[in-house]
């Protein structure tokens, strides 16, 4: 049920960001800008689910479980998008996708499950107006990088790179990832579980 | 209050259970990989279906990655790494004034953890029924590869080209009648049927009758070649004989049957329209013959050939026209006199220069025609 839950959500976002391209014919910018918006409303969408747990060590599981759903239908989306761009250009070459565009999908959904994770940690521990502060700014850190990353590859791959610059976008998308990886098994999974909302 | 040490192996509990996913992944990828190009070796789509397929089951490796990790991998995790319950009791929402000491003995105890050698878990947990399922797809991949390319393949290698499936291909080198001397009619477009009466006809009808005899001559001589050589000519011109029926099998090789899967056609082509030689060369409507009403012959080499000797009897005329009656000695008469006209016997020895001698044999004969 979950698997064919997170298929839905997966097919839901490209079909989203399909249909608002296509009508609006946005640039660069404004395509990243709306892609990474959709995916972080989707990632606190999953996080508010969480709350309907009765304890605390059950929340902070479901919120974990939620975001890495969440993740999974952003590769999903992903996939989706590989698959449309291969109709369109059914060639080898459509493979260094898979060190381009799904990594850079994968890295901005990273740094947004674990701003979503902070800011749902802190709305369930009812913080007082001037606690925020701190889960809100590092929320917006996460997004500004994530957003900055996207647009980032965005006009790398507009500018027409060469081998060596899409070998070492890849090595530097699998870096980020690790990374993001790390700080969001970090924030989300291994912090929930131990501070937790206590 | 923060436990790093207890942090890192958590988080190391989880990167091994994100990295064991890959098994599973592998396994799917398998079955997927062998049952759709099973499918593609029995439909034969182009071969960027391949590309596809190997972009979409690379797609999903982060849906198993990223999966939500198992309930028990962290309680389980705290539990090795905790004594006497330290970190489990601290997980619980504490007040009062054992929280304090609770959290002094959690610090103490991480702040040992790096020092304690984690217990070992296997990086991959085996599915033996996933296992086997891939084992099974793959041999049904193999199977079906032998069957369809005669082969063992692990991957579709694409449809076959269209040569191998007989398909014209139009040469525009080839000026169209009338263009040029000598120019042999590219045969683009199936050519009106000819007045009887004209001239074009009748040379139309030559060539036809040549085209049939070199087809006949080839397949022939390329068996008897060397018989022919060691005296036994006489038994090659019985090859000319027109066989029983069309489809009857030519002897040997000739370069007159195209590809195995058009022998009936060239059999129609070299046999079947010799059946009765005398009415061949009056059927302008005989199926592969220069200015037939039929299709052209589908083979490029037998279409070749045949253009090579419609221009070799339009510039060469009547001496180097092929006719009814030619048999294999007069043919190697020919050969004799065209090639021969290229020799020069000079009788030089192994160490001697040919070309020295024989301008020193041309002095000699101008001087002595000169005195």
């Amino acid at each position: 049920m979950r698997a064919l839950s997170v298929v839905a959500l997966g097919g839901g976002l490209y079909a989203l960001f399909a249909i608002a391209e296509g009508m609006g014919g946005l640039g660069l910018v404004a395509s990243a800008l709306l892609e990474e918006c959709g995916k972080f409303a989707l990632l606190v969408g999953l996080a508010a689910t969480a709350a309907r747990k009765r304890n605390h060590a059950a929340i902070a599981k479901a919120n974990g479980d939620a975001l890495c759903l969440g993740l999974v239908a952003i590769g999903l989306f992903a996939t989706i998008e590989n698959l449309a761009y291969f109709l369109a250009f059914p060639a080898r070459d459509i493979l260094a996708r898979l060190l381009w565009s799904e990594p850079v999908h994968l890295v901005c959904g990273f740094f947004e499950a674990a701003a979503a994770g902070v800011l749902a940690t802190a709305a369930r521990r009812r913080e007082k107006a001037s606690s925020w502060l701190r889960p809100c700014l590092e929320a917006v850190s996460c997004i500004a990088f994530a957003l900055a990353w996207h647009l980032g590859f965005n006009l790398l791959a507009a500018a027409d790179p060469t081998g060596p610059a899409v070998a070492a976008a890849g090595l530097a998308n699998l870096a980020a990832l690790l990374a993001g990886g790390r700080y969001f098994a970090q924030r989300v999974l291994v912090g929930g579980f131990l501070y937790g909302i206590t | 209050m923060s436990l790093p040490g207890l942090e890192a192996r958590l988080r190391k509990a989880i990167a091994i259970s994100t990295a064991g996913r890959i098994v599973p992944w592998a396994a799917v990828s398998l079955i997927a990989w062998s049952i759709a190009n099973l499918l593609f070796m029995l439909f034969s789509p182009p071969a960027t279906a391949v590309t596809g397929l190997a972009l979409f089951l690379a797609s999903i490796l982060p849906a198993f990655a990223f999966w939500p990790v198992p309930d028990d991998l962290l309680r389980k995790t705290l539990r090795e790494a905790d004594e006497n319950s330290v970190f489990e009791a601290l997980l619980e929402p504490v007040k009062g004034p054992a929280l304090e000491l609770l959290v002094r003995r959690a610090v103490d105890l991480d702040g040992g953890l790096p020092f304690r050698q984690a217990p070992r878990r296997p990086l991959f947990r085996f599915s033996g029924k996933l296992a086997a399922l891939a084992l099974f797809a793959f041999a049904c991949l193999e199977l079906v590869s032998l069957l369809v390319l005669r082969r063992p393949a692990f991957i579709y290698p694409g449809p076959p080209p269209a040569l191998a499936s007989g398909l014209r291909i139009d040469d525009p080198s080839f000026p169209a009648p009338g263009q040029g001397d000598g120019a042999v009619a590219a045969p683009k477009e199936t050519p009106a049927r000819p007045d009887p009466t004209s001239a074009d006809f009748q040379a139309l009808r030559a060539k036809r009758a040549e085209s049939q005899a070199e087809t006949d001559i080839y397949s022939a001589a390329g068996n008897a070649g060397t018989a022919m050589e060691k005296g036994q000519a006489a038994a090659a011109p019985e090859r000319r004989e027109p066989p029983a029926s069309p489809s009857s099998p030519q002897d040997g090789h000739s370069p007159a049957a195209p590809s195995a899967g058009k022998k009936g056609e060239a059999h129609n082509l070299s046999g079947g329209d010799r059946g009765e030689p005398g009415k061949a060369e009056g059927n302008p409507n005989s199926r592969g013959f220069a200015g037939s009403a039929g299709s052209l012959p589908p083979s490029p080499l037998v279409d070749y050939r045949a253009r090579i000797f419609l221009a070799l009897t339009a510039s060469g005329g009547k001496d180097v026209r092929a006719g009814e009656g030619l048999d294999l000695a007069k043919l190697r008469n020919y050969e004799r006199r065209f090639f021969g006209s290229f020799a020069l016997p000079l009788g030089a020895g192994p160490r001697e220069d040919a070309w020295s001698l024989l301008v020193k044999r041309r002095w000699r004969e101008g001087a002595g025609a000169s005195r």
